[in-house]
């Protein structure tokens, strides 16, 4: 099969509900001529033109809540906002129109909506532009919550998240924009709150969004050498959650460890944390260890900038003090 | 403009339901029937009623958290609205929304809303849509001279003016942002001057001259179907009572009682009634008669909904998500 | 003294309820709670201590336990004292000591038991609330867990001890002049109980997780009663040790048993007890199993009987014996086969004991 990296696997999505809706359209900054910052909507204006991919002007609550407009009345926008932190811009369209809209109707008017964005630190483009608030959003109910860590992923969930009838938030990762993967030319979807067992175990349940998955992988193969047997579960959706994958994992191993790149502070591995700790107490061998960023803005020069940033360091320490209670 | 006969009896008929109802609201709202908050919009009735007439059931309207008065002149059903405010089950919203998010996408109101200017951009893309969607359906956009100064004032009426949509802009001056009046919100008198900036253009009516109200509205409504783009209109207006239920002496705290007295003269249902005499288009028994029979029809609404249920404890979860 | 108080604080956080200060992982928690185990008795390997899951699989109990079982607080008392307490079944600890030092003399005892019936007499017994005393605490506990995780059945046998009895007897001061040591029935008893297990190795085993485990060592405990509680010291490798080292070890070890000068490991190396209350009119009785072991043999007292042997009625002394197996691991008839094989060496002496 051939090979796709992350943004061209979500260029193909858009490109093939671009073809077969014609209520899809996409909205952004920068996203026709330049084809999108990571490139994501590369080659999409010249093939659909200017009346279905639209440069917006730098107005993240004009332009967002025009794409709420749009999915009230018929359109299924896919709206871009460069970074997460610029969501906070568009604050008051994503929290108090889009993911309410639903259900203060009474049920009536629907916003079959994708707002694109992404998170991760680790390109120096420090603290206003690398910021993984993605729970803040997990956080208002209406919204859901979408988090690929894979080409193959993104193209799949992509494809469900434009058919939803829903508000939806595709949280996509810097860092993962270059990484290839096998991606069918068909178009396929994946089913939302269904998690992915990227690795099966034993030992310890590592749940891991985004980049964090292929580090807990790498990590997982170490450890492998000294027989301790890692499970690495990729929840894919993080609203819906699939907390019976995780759960199951957990009554196997009863040792978790949660990676995502957030805060740790209220972040989306302390969501899971509770979860666990209410559902499944009982099976516990070991405290539940959270890894994730430190409580601080991200910082600017890159060996600060690497320090924050969870990575394969992070996640072998999680596993090492695990380690005390196999 | 002159209008016709029956132009002018729907107006009428528009304006007097919209006062009569905002009227029984007051009242019920004092006895505690209807929960939260109540925004009346008693003194605005022409601005509503005027624009509306002009609009079909498949144009759009955004509206303000002061939305009774253009949910009414958009077409919606008296007993529906009171069931929302009264948080039954058999409301517009099924008791989950209440009087600041009342809708009904059928008539195309695509919901008041309780974020000053969080409808200008829902109306900016309800007109992208339509104009993607090659359909001639216009939206109308209502807000106040408070939203004017919000960042998404300005980006919509950008975004509108730089992609062409067919919106029509309307502000509703009516000199406060809740306690804060407009010489102290804002260095400028006129707020249609602002549509300069976004290459529209901009007018200022009488506010409580319905007839003035529908002219205007008339012009850029037609301007938008034929997709030649938005248009501001202020229409300077005045609300009679405090910006909520329960504002103390009706705004005392920040206007006076002079001021309110004054507009209150300038009452757009008299300056109608007026007209209507005048021209002898109807006769003051007939004037009552329409009264009468709107106030049965309010009060046939205010029956449905007491006797409406309110909702079941597990409609809670209801509606989160389309399933 | 501030020794005393450490440990006493100390006792005091490791007996408390065993949900409180009992460090373990929440799916050991509930394992122990849903099997009746004592978590403080459970030794934890994981950080500062905490139980493991694994631990409460490899039960075993802990040091500090058994320690403070063993190490009651050092009485000062003379014997006379300790004897008449322990007939009163007065604790000790309760007393007031006039003699040098505190100690407690037999006149101290005296007039606690009469302060005692004068002031139950006073308020009466029943309806008294009386707190179990931090060896007890203990003790009841181990019971609990035994007799609630081990499936306990009781088999029971008369033996003829007029053989046994008359070869004590013919040896005894000979004995005692050339070994030092006053030879007891207990004696003969864990010699030929050791015997009996080399030929039912299952009666020596324990239950670890779902594997039984037998011990590689046969080593008898005998239950000794001390004024803080029922203490089990275990005489080691009984099979492989003559009679005279059997007396001088079990002599040892009872002694310093009721003056709580046992080490730790000469109770835990027991692989099978003996409980006697022969010097009671009781004719036989039930024994709860000492965890972790699977066979505890009871003795009752001996007396005269008549019964017919041969048509005809002879007058012998029985004893009445009992034994009681973990079911898990002993079926019954190896219980009975085991009971039958050590009735036959009690009842053959001479014959059973050519082995030394």
């Amino acid at each position: 099969m051939r090979e796709l990296t992350y943004a061209q696997a979500i260029n193909e999505a858009l490109m093939q509900n671009l073809e077969r809706d014609e209520r899809v359209f996409l909205m952004g900054e920068d996203i026709g001529k330049y084809g999108g910052i990571f490139q994501a909507t590369a080659g999409l204006l010249d093939r659909f033109g200017s009346g279905r991919v639209i440069d917006t002007p730098i107005s993240e609550s004009g332009f967002v809540g025009a794409a709420i407009g749009a999915a009230l009345t018929g359109m299924r926008p896919v709206v871009e906002i460069m970074f997460i932190d610029f969501t906070t811009v568009a604050m008051d369209m994503i929290v108090n129109q889009m993911a309410k809209i639903h259900y203060m109707f009474g049920g009536r008017g629907k916003i079959p909506l994708v707002l694109r964005t992404n998170i991760g630190a680790g390109r120096g483009a420090a603290a206003q532009h690398s910021q993984s608030f993605h729970a803040f959003f997990v956080h208002i109910p209406g919204l859901k919550v979408i988090t690929p860590s894979t080409p193959y992923d993104a193209k799949g969930l992509m494809n469900t998240a434009i058919q939803d009838e829903n508000p939806v938030l595709f949280i996509e990762h810097k860092k993962l924009y270059a990484i290839k993967g096998e991606v069918p030319e068909e178009y396929y979807t994946l089913p939302f709150g269904k998690a992915e067992l990227k690795k099966e175990g034993k030992d310890i349940t590592i749940v891991a969004t985004h980049a964090m998955v292929s580090r807990s992988l790498s990590v997982a193969e170490e450890f492998a050498k000294e027989e301790i047997d890692i499970e690495v579960v990729d929840p894919r959706t993080l609203r819906p959650l699939d907390k019976d994958s995780i759960l199951r994992s957990v009554k196997k191993t009863g040792r978790l460890i949660v990676a995502d790149e957030g805060p740790v502070t209220c972040g989306i591995s302390a969501e899971i944390s509770a979860t666990v700790a209410e559902e499944a107490v009982e099976y516990l061998q070991a405290p539940i260890l959270r890894v994730g960023s430190p409580d601080t803005p991200v910082p600017f020069s890159p060996p600060l900038e690497k320090i924050y940033i969870p990575d394969e360091e992070d996640v072998r320490e999680a596993v090492q003090r695990m380690k005390a209670y196999l | 403009m002159n209008l016709s006969r029956r132009q002018m009896l729907n107006l009428y008929r528009k304006m007097i339901t919209i006062r009569l109802f905002e009227e029984k609201i007051i009242d019920l709202y004092a006895r505690g029937f209807i929960p939260g908050l109540a925004h009346l919009y008693i003194g605005e009735e022409a601005v509503a009623a005027g624009v509306c007439a002009n609009l079909r059931k498949d144009d759009y309207i955004t509206s303000t958290h002061r939305g009774h008065g253009h949910v009414i002149a958009k077409g919606a059903e008296l007993k529906y609205m009171m069931a929302e405010l009264f948080g039954k089950k058999t409301g517009y919203c099924k008791g989950k929304g209440g009087s600041m998010h009342i809708a009904d996408i059928d008539i195309g109101v695509l919901g008041a809303n309780g974020i000053a200017g969080g409808g200008i951009p829902i109306a900016v893309g309800a007109a992208l849509s339509s104009k993607m969607r090659k359909t001639d359906q216009v939206t109308v956009c209502f807000f106040g001279d408070g939203a004017s100064n919000n960042g998404v004032f300005h980006e919509g009426l950008n975004f509108a003016s730089v992609h062409h949509l067919p919106v029509v802009f309307v502000c509703e001056n009516n000199l406060y942002g809740i306690s804060v009046s407009q010489k102290q919100h804002q260095a400028i008198q006129d707020i249609s001057i602002r549509a300069v900036a976004y290459s529209m253009p901009g007018i200022s009516i009488n506010g409580n001259d319905v007839c003035v109200v529908y002219e205007a509205s008339s012009k850029s409504i037609q301007r938008a179907r034929a997709g030649e783009g938005p248009t501001l209109i202020e229409c300077k207006t005045y609300r009679w009572r405090g910006h909520h239920e329960g504002d103390p002496n009706q705004g005392k705290r920040y206007r006076t009682m002079d001021e309110v007295e004054e507009w209150m003269e300038k009452c757009p249902i008299k300056k109608l009634e007026e007209k209507i005499l005048g021209e002898k288009v109807l006769t003051k028994a007939k004037m009552n008669k329409i009264r009468e029979e709107i106030k049965i029809e309010i009060e046939g609404a205010e029956k449905f909904a007491n006797q409406s249920p309110f909702p079941d404890a597990k409609d809670i979860y209801e509606d989160v998500f389309v399933s | 003294m501030k020794g005393e108080e450490d440990l006493e604080v100390y006792r005091e956080s490791t007996f408390s309820d065993s949900s409180g200060s009992i460090k373990a992982v929440p799916a050991a928690r509930w394992r122990a709670r849903r099997e009746g185990v004592d978590l403080s008795l459970v030794k934890g390997s994981g950080p500062d201590g905490i139980v493991l899951l694994k631990d409460l699989q490899d039960f075993r109990i802990t040091k500090t336990s058994i320690e403070t079982v063993t190490q009651a607080k050092k009485i000062h008392a003379s014997s006379l004292a300790r004897k008449l307490a322990g007939k009163r079944a007065i604790s000790l600890q309760s007393i007031q000591g006039s003699g040098t030092r505190g100690r407690i003399m037999m006149g101290d005892v005296i007039k606690a038991c009469e302060k005692h019936t004068v002031s139950l007499k006073k308020k009466g017994i029943f309806g008294q609330t009386i707190p179990m005393s931090q060896i007890r605490k203990v003790i009841a506990r181990r019971m609990v867990q035994s007799a609630f995780t081990a499936p306990h059945i009781y088999f029971f046998t008369n033996v003829r001890m007029d053989e046994l009895i008359q070869l004590r007897d013919n040896i005894f001061t000979r004995y005692e002049k050339e070994f030092k040591a006053r030879i007891s029935m207990n004696d003969f008893f864990i010699k030929a109980v050791a015997l009996t297990i080399k030929e039912f190795p299952m009666l020596n085993a324990m239950v670890k997780g779902e594997e039984i485990y037998i011990m590689p060592e046969i080593n008898i405990g005998l239950a000794v009663a001390t004024e803080g509680g029922l203490i089990v010291p275990a005489i080691p490798q009984a099979d492989q040790l003559g009679l005279e080292k059997i007396s001088q070890m079990r002599s040892d070890l009872v002694e310093r048993a009721r003056s709580g000068k046992l080490k730790l490991e000469e109770i835990e190396r027991g692989t099978f007890t003996i409980s006697s209350l022969a010097q009671f009119d009781i004719t036989f009785f039930t024994a709860i199993l000492n965890p972790p072991q699977s066979g505890i043999l009871t003795v009752g007292k001996t007396s005269d009987q008549l019964f017919l042997e041969k048509g005809e009625v002879v007058a012998q002394k029985l004893a009445s014996f009992g034994l009681s197996v973990d079911h898990r691991v002993v079926d019954g008839a190896i219980a009975a086969a085991f009971l039958q094989s050590l009735k036959n060496k009690l009842e053959n002496p001479t014959f059973a004991f050519i082995h030394i």
